[in-house]
């Protein structure tokens, strides 16, 4: 299961890269720093972007990791998320 | 011309394009009450990928813990998501403020950033802060970020 998630993150990581490099050159440095912080920036970018720059098929496969990647964290161990300060177990 | 370059408002930019807006905001806001929800959010591909947390990595815990009054676990976490948390409800009253009001919030940001270089300046002090956090405080940071 890890290599699995290493693998899709790895190719979540390569789409991510193609669609920041077109934010990069289209929208400035700025916007791309921007983007190199804020995932969900470049992510929402491409899409909107996708037709005009030829990005689409990137846009779908990167769309169809984010949602193996999330079933894969849903349904492998050690899903838990907890907002607050941990509560420490004796 | 790089100065130039760097005091280009982003903001601004951002906030005058509605369906961006519309769709950081409304993905921003649903990412945060997923996390709050207990379910699954947005992956960062830079820390799936490389296990090294980016720059923005902590800011929805962060901010969902601002929601929860818990200011010091915030700060704890992700010192900017004050800064973050302002941005998110300006991109939310530039998605849904009328179009008679919307150009007067985008010129005076516009303007607040041709002045101030504000949005550079945060960009570059969260690089630091990153940068900071990375090499001074590795096993800190690398445990907050992985829960």
């Amino acid at each position: 299961m890890g290599i699995v998630m290493m693998l899709v993150g790895l190719g979540m990581l390569i789409c991510a890269i193609i669609v920041l490099i077109k934010l990069f050159q289209n929208e400035g440095v700025l916007k791309g720093i921007l983007g190199l912080i804020c995932g969900l920036y470049t992510f929402i970018w491409g899409w909107m972007n996708a037709n005009k720059l030829g990005i689409r098929n990137i846009m779908i496969i990167w769309t169809l990791l984010l949602i193996v990647y999330i079933i894969l964290g849903m349904t492998g161990p050690g899903f838990s998320y907890s907002v607050g300060t941990p509560v420490t177990t004796p | 011309m790089l100065t130039q370059r760097l005091s280009q408002p982003i903001v601004a930019g951002m906030l005058r394009n509605r369906r961006l807006a519309l769709a950081v905001f409304g993905l921003g806001g649903l990412n945060l009450a997923l996390f709050v929800l207990h379910l699954p959010t947005w992956q960062c591909p830079v820390l799936q990928a490389t296990g090294v947390p980016c720059p923005g990595c902590g800011l929805t815990r962060a901010i969902a813990l601002l929601f929860k009054g818990e200011w010091r676990a915030s700060m704890t976490m992700h010192a900017f998501a004050p800064v973050f948390l302002i941005g998110l409800l300006l991109v939310g009253a530039a998605a849904l403020l009328p179009d008679r009001q919307r150009p007067a919030l985008v010129s005076n940001i516009e303007r607040l950033e041709n002045k101030t270089a504000l949005p550079v300046l945060l960009l570059a002090a969260l690089f630091l802060y990153w940068l900071a956090r990375l090499l001074f405080f590795p096993s800190t940071f690398f445990q907050l970020i992985r829960g």
